[in-house]
């Protein structure tokens, strides 16, 4: 309708010089009545429609059709396409609301534990998407509480870093820390990014607090050269952070962990060995204690009876190592081994055939025919 | 019992004697052979004596013409790297608290490229740490900021492409620039250009009382910076060699006699830098004088008796009968074909020798290098054994096998060098993402080699896929040359014939020719050349510009004024290709003190590449 106001306005003139005077009150009487479709305000879509369709044609006037035919079509194109939205929306609405019902239901009917927290974590991914991160709170324990906060004391009072500043020289050690390890670690370079561009859209530098744990009282920050004479007892965990709000121990916790890597600081000197191949003997001490008592009670060991039981020892240990083959050419051979037994051909005595055992019985009766 | 044979009412065949028989014996013998060693290996328990049988079983009572060690008396000889020679440059003291792979990888940082200034990260990072510095000072952060300002990019500028064709880059320099951070780059390069200048120099508003504070200031920023990267001197301490694409260094050790060892590693791109990196040139007498160098800091002796200790090593095979190994390891479950010798070999030390091993531990300073004089072994019956060297001999011999040893060079029939060189190196090492990584290939069928940029650092400090920033760069000057001439370029005429003539293809940006040119003074060998493809800009009325690579390990010699060629030896680019990296590493050291530096890396590549380019041809449109 906006487009209609420059036309009414140029060519007004024009027209009250080549309409005939008869046909200038039914115009004039037209053009007011779209002057006055342009000052109705907000009247709708349809009913603006009709009233510029009761005006028209205006071909007596215009030689140009004035076509409302395209816009008539886009309008429906558009409710068309709006209607498909809406409802592609309400069915994607409908069915994410059911994927997250889903979720609290799988998670009221869980026991409260690991299962019930992945389940209510599943409900929030399938209502925001997959991206979401549920942060998880969680509080301290005393001893922690306070190592924790005697750490982060020791930083702000300015121990932990004390030695840094005032005899390494080093005026910014946390700045000089990140923006060295942001060389290597992506995750600290996009965090040095929001550093430097923060300060520049005139927001306030993000500050990070070093701590250092397990606390130790007047230990350097490890994370930069510490002192010369500084012993490293124990491995440390230097816990590096922006706090948004000031560290209180009794107050629930949460953050987002944005890196973590370990360091090596190498010793001076070096453990190396000298490895050399020596034939050393292969046996090996006895697994049993030998216990011997005298042959003869009259207090006084004799050599020979020392010879004698390490000897019959070995000898009978050895004689648990023995095989019938090993016996099959002396003349013990038909005695041993003593495990004999009675065998009847009929069940006539008391008898034990290990035959029945082993089917050469069976196969003699077969060939028998028994 | 079969039916037959049974005997139905037993009393009445008794009675009646209906079954004569004989009565027999069987006899039951046991027979302790089975195919399977399943059950034998489960080491059973029986009586006490059944455990000795057991051991004497496995020979474990079986004595043997030998004693056990029980001293070792032994004399070292020591001696420390003093002096280091980067690539033939001078030689200069080895400084013992730098790690040499700081000291021998560091490359310059490029803060500027082809004049324009880059690496804005960093040059954000030096601002920052300066306005913080003179903070305490005085309100001088707008004077500063004003003095060295980040220019805001004009997108109507060809020369400014670096910064608006990558939207990244674009974004970081609107938001910084227009008065809001400072570039800490022009104020380091004011300051080191002469040391008469100061920080000052052209400041607006600055009380001259506070002046000395301010010089004071920048000295300790210059010193940050040195300490935040670790650089090579502008000249005279690089030990990179652009030709060979790769670090050349040697070191050298005094020796007792007046001489030196002089070990140099001339072929270093590796990942690592150990004592396989190093060779002993036997042809060098000594490196060049460096005063002090003949102070080792150490005892040239050391004599020491001391009780060796076997050798033990996780899934080593125990070996008494009833003890159990450490099931973390299992050398018996090593898959060894018939032709990995060394696997094989390695498997028979481990699990048939390993308890004839003893070993005799020694601390030694970082850059030492240790001589075993003698070793002498005293068993338990006073024998006295001189262990000599395992890989002692001619260091020719093919049948010298050893580790922790250097090969000796230009010295032909030379002893093996059996000393222990221990290089004061890092055990961990912290790498970043890749800052450029440039493939090398060669390309037969246009004859010549090309170096692909894959990854660039763009002007932001990031690193950006090659190929994208080659499309965008040129999509930019496309983009200009659009507006400069109100209009896109007119399309080529209708074509009469379905073919068009060409006189060369197109290649992309981030391909950098090389062609092979001659070695001085040979008519047949060859080098490989950098050159430079025209960018043909469709209907550009200015000639094309040479395009120039991003990466500065192709741009060596550009950035010099006045720009020097750079020839590459053509055998470094392997039929395999070959692809240099280029990435930041950061360590800690023996104070804590924390060393990051930019260090380039060889590696082998994917094969040859052809870049379809092509002279003289007919396309079909």
């Amino acid at each position: 309708m906006r487009q209609f106001r420059p036309l009414y306005g140029n060519r007004k003139q024009l027209f009250s010089l080549i309409l005939p005077p008869h046909q200038l009150p039914q115009h004039d009487t037209r053009r007011d009545g779209f002057a006055a479709i342009l000052l109705r305000s907000d009247p709708g879509f349809l009913p603006l429609l009709n009233a510029v369709n009761a005006l028209s044609p205006v071909t007596q006037w215009d030689p140009l059709p004035f076509d409302l035919q395209t816009l008539t079509s886009g309008a429906v194109a558009f409710v068309v396409d709006l209607a498909a939205t809406v409802t592609s929306q309400r069915a994607a609405v409908t069915q994410r609301s059911a994927a997250v019902q889903t979720q609290l239901n799988v998670a009221a009917a869980a026991a409260p534990g690991p299962a019930q927290v992945d389940a209510l974590v599943a409900a929030a991914k399938a209502l925001l998407g997959d991206d979401t991160i549920v942060i998880p709170e969680f509080g301290l324990v005393v001893g922690q509480g306070d190592d924790w906060a005697n750490a982060v004391a020791a930083s702000t009072g300015g121990a932990l870093l004390d030695w840094l500043k005032t005899t390494a020289k080093i005026d910014f050690p946390v700045e000089e820390w990140l923006t060295g390890a942001a060389r290597v670690r992506p995750a600290l370079r996009a965090w040095e990014g929001v550093g430097a561009l923060s300060g520049a859209l005139g927001r306030p530098d993000p500050a990070l607090l070093p701590i250092q744990l397990p606390f130790e009282a007047n230990a350097p920050w490890l994370a930069l050269q510490f002192r010369p004479n500084y012993v490293i007892a124990s491995d440390r965990l230097l816990y590096t952070a922006h706090y948004s709000a000031p560290f209180d121990k009794t107050a629930r916790q949460c953050g987002l962990l944005l890196d973590e890597w370990s360091e090596v600081i190498p010793a001076t000197d070096r453990d190396t060995g000298i490895t050399f191949n020596f034939a050393r003997p292969d046996n090996e001490p006895p697994q049993t204690i030998l216990v011997v008592t005298p042959a003869t009670a009259n207090g006084q060991w004799q050599w020979e009876d020392l010879v004698g039981a390490l000897n019959e020892t070995l000898d009978l240990a050895k004689k648990r190592a023995v095989e019938p083959s090993q016996l099959d050419n002396t003349p013990y051979a038909p005695l041993l081994p003593a495990t004999t037994l009675a065998v009847t051909l009929y069940a006539i005595s008391i008898g034990a055939s290990l035959t029945v055992a082993n089917g050469a019985l069976k196969n003699l009766a077969a060939a028998y025919n028994v | 019992m079969s039916s037959a044979l049974q005997v139905g009412p037993i009393a009445a065949a008794l009675r009646q004697r209906l079954f004569p028989t004989i009565t027999r014996w069987n006899r039951l013998e046991a027979r302790p052979r089975t195919p399977s060693f399943e059950r034998a290996l489960q080491a059973e328990i029986r009586d006490p004596l059944w455990m000795l049988m057991k051991q004497w079983q496995m020979g474990e009572f079986r004595g043997s013409d030998a004693g056990s060690p029980t001293f070792a008396k032994l004399q070292i000889a020591l001696t420390r790297l003093t002096k280091y020679q980067p690539a033939s440059l001078a030689t200069q003291a080895f400084e013992q608290d730098v790690p040499l792979e700081a000291k021998v990888e560091r490359r310059p940082v490029p803060l500027t490229r082809a004049g324009r200034p880059i690496a804005f990260d960093l040059r954000l990072a030096m601002g920052r740490e300066w306005l913080r510095s003179i903070l305490p000072i005085g309100a001088y952060r707008a004077a500063f900021i004003a003095a060295y300002p980040i220019a805001a990019p004009d997108w109507t500028k060809p020369e400014d492409a670096e910064f608006c064709a990558h939207q990244e880059v674009w974004q970081v320099l609107a938001a910084a620039a227009a008065g809001r951070a400072m570039d800490g780059g022009l104020l380091l390069q004011h300051l080191s250009a002469n040391p008469a200048n100061h920080a000052y120099d052209g400041v607006a508003g600055i009380a001259a009382g506070d002046f000395t504070a301010i010089d004071a200031a920048a000295m300790a920023f210059q010193a940050w910076f040195g300490r935040l990267l670790l650089q090579p001197p502008t000249a005279g301490d690089n030990a990179w060699v652009p030709e060979r694409l790769e670090y050349q260094f040697a070191a050298s050790a005094p020796e007792p006699g007046g001489g030196e060892k002089v070990y140099v590693a001339d072929e270093f791109y590796q990942d690592r830098l150990d004592w396989y990196s190093f060779d002993v040139d036997a042809a060098q007498a000594a490196l060049g004088a460096v005063t002090g160098s003949g102070v080792t800091g150490l005892p040239p002796q050391i004599t020491r008796a001391m009780i060796p200790t076997p050798v033990s090593f996780s899934g080593q095979p125990n070996t008494r009968w009833w003890t159990f190994e450490d099931s973390r390891t299992n050398f018996g479950d090593v898959d060894a074909n018939t032709t990995d010798l060394a696997k094989l070999l390695f498997m028979e030390v481990a699990l048939v020798y390993s308890n004839d091993w003893f070993v005799i531990p020694f601390t030694l300073p970082a850059g030492a290098v240790a001589t075993v004089n003698g070793l002498v072994v005293t068993n338990v019956f006073n024998e006295q054994f001189l262990i000599t060297a395992a890989g002692s001999g001619a260091d020719a011999s093919w049948q010298r096998w050893s580790m922790f040893t250097v090969n000796v060079l230009h010295a032909t029939g030379a002893a093996a060098d059996t000393s222990l060189l221990l290089p004061p190196t890092l055990a961990k090492i912290q790498r970043g993402p890749a800052q450029e990584d440039v493939m090398l290939l060669r390309d037969e069928m246009a004859n010549m080699a090309w170096g692909v940029e894959a990854t660039v650092a763009l002007a932001s400090g990031e690193p950006k896929r090659g190929r994208e920033a080659a499309r965008e760069t040129l999509a930019f000057y496309t983009q200009v040359l659009a507006t400069q001439l109100g209009g896109p370029p007119p399309p080529p005429p209708p074509a009469k014939a379905p073919i068009r003539y060409k006189v060369m293809s197109t290649v992309p940006e981030n391909w950098i020719p090389f062609i092979p040119v001659h070695v001085p003074g040979s008519n047949r060998e060859i080098q490989l050349q950098r050159a430079a493809f025209p960018r043909i800009l469709e209907g550009d009325p200015n000639p094309p510009v040479k395009v120039q690579p991003l990466t500065a390990l192709l741009r060596e010699g550009l950035d010099q004024n006045p720009a020097a060629p750079y020839f590459l030896a053509e055998e470094e680019v392997l039929r395999a290709g070959t692809r240099v990296l280029q990435t930041f590493e950061r360590t800690r050291w023996t104070d804590g003190q924390v060393y990051t530096w930019l260090r380039a890396i060889r590696r082998t590549g994917r094969g040859e590449g052809s870049s379809g380019l092509t002279f003289d041809y007919l396309e079909n449109i």
